[in-house]
């Protein structure tokens, strides 16, 4: 709709200044959750394997790196793409087992139970690559940099490549469409290091910078298109 | 829910039912005192499509017992005070619409009341209101357009 139309119609609706809304605001009490509280209750409904999949990347980083005393970076930047994985499962669970129209209707937006979500992960995943790029560094070669590069760029291209298809395919279909994309991230991950450790040298750095940044514009615009996915469809009937 | 910006939006929708502040603002306030008494109904979700409801509701016994003294007087002298081009241009445009297409668009695009809630609140199906809005803008527009907007 005209923007100038739509404000044109607000201004013709808009009724006189009422007088006694704030009296009989004050004067109900009114029941309110806080924002802490609904993030907590939130985090409940994360499913189990999604903390699973996070302690085994924890586990292996903390076994290999500090007591094994391994170089873990090739093995945790190959198990990244899973953790990934989670938060793009967690993003399409309601479209997945067909929920979308029954959590329109619940108590909470499916929007802001969304978003409240991906905080959780959000905040998880960073706080474990906080732990992970000190872990990997320490028994490698590479700087903290190099080696933060290395983990974030899988995390990134696999949520980035995982929203896409989520928002392209619907139902068990996207699912496994994001399991492939994540083996395969995975696999090429595992077969670039092997094959092609020429890519991983300090000359190449800038290349792996740019496509990071570009990445994470990519997947701000998908998260975006999601969110906006997730409002009401306003005429899905046709 | 946001109590204060519901408030003003269904204040808004009641004096667009009424045409009268003061009567207004007391259906808005029966409004939120009867949503509020049912807190059961609330936990269910659809307190949005019920705040409407109930407001629709009281508007009508309303409606019904005033009827023979609307208060046009008010919605004219509020025409005069409006200083705004726009509002004034589609305000009079909008008085050549059906009530229930003023009542469509005011639901739609200034509360931005979501489609499944508009359907139930005026119980109609969702390809009716979607033809509805079509005709209403359509026509909303081409009023405009004449008065070169």
């Amino acid at each position: 709709m005209n923007r100038k139309l739509k404000k044109g119609l607000q201004v013709a609706f808009e009724p006189p200044t009422p007088t006694r809304k704030r009296e009989f605001l004050n004067a109900i009490p009114q029941t309110k959750i806080s924002n802490i509280s609904f993030l907590r209750f939130q985090s409940m409904y994360i499913p189990k394997y999604v903390w699973g999949i996070f302690g085994l990347v924890f586990g292996i980083a903390l076994v290999g790196g500090c007591f094994l005393e391994k170089n873990v970076l090739w093995i945790v930047s190959a198990l990244i793409p899973f953790v990934a994985l989670c938060v793009i499962t967690e993003n399409a669970r309601s479209d997945v087992y067909l929920m979308s129209e029954l959590e329109m209707t619940a108590r909470f937006s499916l929007k802001s139970v969304l978003l409240a979500r991906m905080a959780i992960l959000g905040l998880s995943h960073m706080l474990l690559l906080i732990f992970l790029i000190p872990v990997c560094a320490i028994y490698n070669s590479m700087s903290i940099f190099q080696t933060g590069l290395y983990l974030l760029l899988p995390y990134v291209l696999t949520t980035t490549i995982g929203l896409w298809a989520v928002r392209k395919t619907h139902g068990m279909e996207s699912m496994y469409l994001c399991m492939g994309i994540a083996i395969g991230i995975s696999e090429m991950n595992l077969f670039a290091q092997r094959i092609f450790p020429v890519i991983y040298e300090m000359r190449y750095i800038s290349i792996w910078l740019i496509a990071l940044i570009v990445l994470i514009i990519l997947f701000t615009k998908e998260m975006r298109k999601n969110i906006k996915r997730t409002e009401e469809l306003a005429w899905n009937l046709f | 829910m946001d109590l204060e910006e519901q408030y003003d939006k269904i204040y808004r929708y009641c004096y667009f039912k009424l045409h009268h502040q003061e009567m207004a603002e007391d259906i808005t306030q029966e409004t939120f005192l009867r949503f509020l008494e049912d807190t059961a109904y609330c936990e269910k979700g659809q307190k949005l499509r019920y705040l409407y409801t109930i407001a629709h509701n009281l508007c009508i016994d309303v409606y019904r017992r005033k009827q023979t003294e609307l208060l046009t007087d008010e919605l004219l002298e509020d025409d005069k005070e409006d200083e705004i081009l726009t509002g004034i241009a589609i305000k009079e445009a909008l008085l050549r619409l059906t009530k229930e297409e003023q009542e469509i668009l005011l639901l739609r695009y200034v509360n931005e009341v979501p489609v499944s809630d508009i359907c139930s609140i005026l119980k109609v199906s969702r390809f009716s209101l979607y033809r509805k809005t079509k005709k209403a803008l359509k026509q909303l527009q081409e009023i405009l357009g004449k008065e070169d907007f």
